[in-house]
């Protein structure tokens, strides 16, 4: 039955589907004074926000903004960006909390 | 009177490598841009994407059967510790058994990158087991930021390695680069009239990359005598090497939006072949038509406020057309001026600057302009200049809308919008949309 259920392109085609990192931005758009911080490439906050236009039912401005990370980052490491980008956030917005969400990128290269 | 009044935030030299702290600059990445100029070819073309599900999380164009499928190998952390090739070649086998398939193109993603996939090997090994064709573009978001670098890398990796050199040229025939929409979807539809116009004027259109293109379209790329550049972001590559090696030259016409637009890029056209000034006659009459329609809507939509935010390269024109349908544009804003063309970063919009100086005066545009605004920077503009639609990315619709503000895409267009017919049915949408009373009852219910 599971061996069935195995990867196989017959079923691959019609999958459109979602990971932990739009799950995690959903929960924490809901919450009020939320910075949301994407520790991202560009790609991924595009396709997040993408996504959540079609989910998006408020009517109060959220900033969401990402550390767009190049492979110069990746081989340098990324926290020097991150940092920046906190700064600058708090600087520029205002917010009792500010919440990282990660993706495949950042977690790969092994950020603490 | 007042003039263009610009408000640039904080630009580097080095802005877009290392950029942070903005919410409202979309680039996405090189995978999106390569996915969707593929997904826009015929049905004999498969798209895998070799990475993680969250990957493939794009919305489809349609589910009718006649463009390219996309599949994916739904990477896990298994596959980043043992590798997922395994799985990769497993699903090539399966696409290689099928009869409708003639090319499978697989693109990578950040994950398969990172941990160092060598597929160009994999595909080397695989070379007498399969009988398709099958390349790998390198796009990972973390390498390509922008979506035009994908466009790009298609294009012209489908016609360096399956255009035929030694075809015949046919005589007044182009081919338009830099556009992709399957011809009966969505905004796609405008290519059946540039068809149409083109026939009229007795010019052949070759192939549209990447509309509607099959693998046995793509060897024929070399039989054009004419590239026209759609997009100069997604068709560099291409007409140089076109150029170079098939020794076809290319144009840049105006984006063919508003009526002078359109009749500026057919003219180019005609001139370019000299095909003489009857055919010119054809474009008049056209002209004709949509003016008289037109007057109905620009009773409706005479005086209403608009804010322009699309890519620098369409901002110009769009503007121009809205100001021929009477609209007052208030707001302008570019997200972004640079851009990576190939290694480099390029401002992209010193032009567009120079000539939106050449619309204020002969249109006396009054207008603030936005350049790498941040969101509530551009909602406050919006706000204060009292804007009644909107032209902006999908990703602001609800939000516009819930300001109680009409809104129009200005990428992921619902309706055709280019040449003639286009110019009206734009006019048409506007109109509805400006008509609707729901904005701002829409409102007052979230409240």
């Amino acid at each position: 039955m599971i061996k069935d259920l195995e990867f196989g392109c017959e079923n691959a085609d019609s999958a459109v589907s979602y990971c932990y990192f739009f799950g995690a931005y959903c929960a924490l758009y809901g919450i009020k004074d939320n910075i949301i911080v994407l520790h991202t490439p560009s790609g991924c906050q595009r396709r997040i926000l993408y996504l959540w236009s079609m989910h998006d039912n408020s009517n109060e401005f959220k900033a969401t903004l990402s550390t767009n990370l190049i492979d110069k980052d990746v081989i340098f490491g990324t926290e020097v960006k991150l940092k920046r980008m906190l700064e600058d956030t708090l600087r520029r917005y205002k917010g009792n909390l500010v919440s990282i969400i990660t993706s495949c990128a950042p977690e790969i290269v092994g950020i603490d | 009177m007042r003039g263009l009044r610009f408000k640039i935030n904080e630009i580097q030299e080095d802005f877009v490598q290392n950029y942070s702290g903005k919410d409202n600059v979309n680039y996405g990445c090189s995978m999106r841009g390569a996915w969707r100029a593929l997904q826009c070819m015929k049905n004999d073309v498969a798209i895998v994407i070799h990475g993680p599900k969250g990957c493939n999380n794009e919305f489809k164009l349609d589910y009718e059967d006649t463009i390219a499928k996309t599949y994916c190998t739904e990477m896990t952390e298994n596959d980043v510790i043992t590798g997922g090739l395994g799985k990769l070649e497993k699903l090539i086998f399966d696409l290689d058994k099928r009869p409708d398939i003639s090319l499978i193109v697989i693109l990578t993603t950040c994950t398969s990158e990172l941990i160092g996939e060598d597929i160009d090997t994999l595909l080397q090994n695989l070379k007498n087991k399969t009988t398709k064709k099958c390349f790998v573009l390198h796009t990972s978001g973390i390498s390509g930021m922008v979506q035009s670098d994908g466009h790009n890398m298609v294009i012209s990796n489908l016609i360096k390695k399956y255009t035929s050199k030694n075809n015949e040229k046919i005589k007044n025939s182009i081919n338009y680069i830099g556009y992709s929409w399957p011809f009966d979807h969505r905004a796609g539809r405008d290519m059946h009239e540039l068809n149409r116009i083109l026939d009229e004027l007795g010019i052949k259109l070759n192939g549209v990359y990447t509309s509607n293109l099959g693998f046995s379209e793509i060897k024929e790329a070399s039989r054009a005598s004419l590239n026209v550049v759609r997009c100069p972001g997604s068709a560099y590559g291409t007409i140089n090497f076109m150029k170079e090696n098939f020794n076809i030259p290319y144009l840049k016409l105006p984006i063919p939006v508003g009526l002078k637009n359109t009749t500026d890029f057919f003219s180019k056209l005609i001139d370019y072949f000299g095909l003489g000034n009857e055919k010119k006659q054809i474009l008049r009459s056209y002209e004709e038509f949509v003016c008289q329609k037109l007057s109905l809507y620009k009773e409706i939509l005479k005086s209403k406020k608009a804010c322009v935010a699309v890519g620098a390269n369409r901002t110009l024109y769009l503007v121009e057309a809205l100001l021929e349908l009477e609209l007052e544009v208030k707001v302008i804003s570019f997200y972004r001026i640079h851009e990576t063309i190939g290694d480099s970063v390029v401002k992209i919009a010193g032009k567009t600057f120079e000539n939106l100086e050449r619309l204020r005066q002969r249109y006396n545009l009054d207008c603030e302009v936005l350049v790498y605004s941040d969101s509530k920077q551009f909602y406050d503009s919006i706000k204060k200049n009292a804007v009644d639609i909107v032209f902006d990315v999908h990703t602001n619709r609800k939000m516009i809308h819930n300001m109680g503000i009409a809104f129009s895409e200005s990428m992921d267009v619902e309706q055709p919008y280019h040449f003639y017919y286009g110019f009206l049915s734009l006019a048409e949408t506007l109109t509805k949309e400006l008509n609707q009373p729901f904005y701002k009852k829409y409102k007052e219910f979230c409240r």
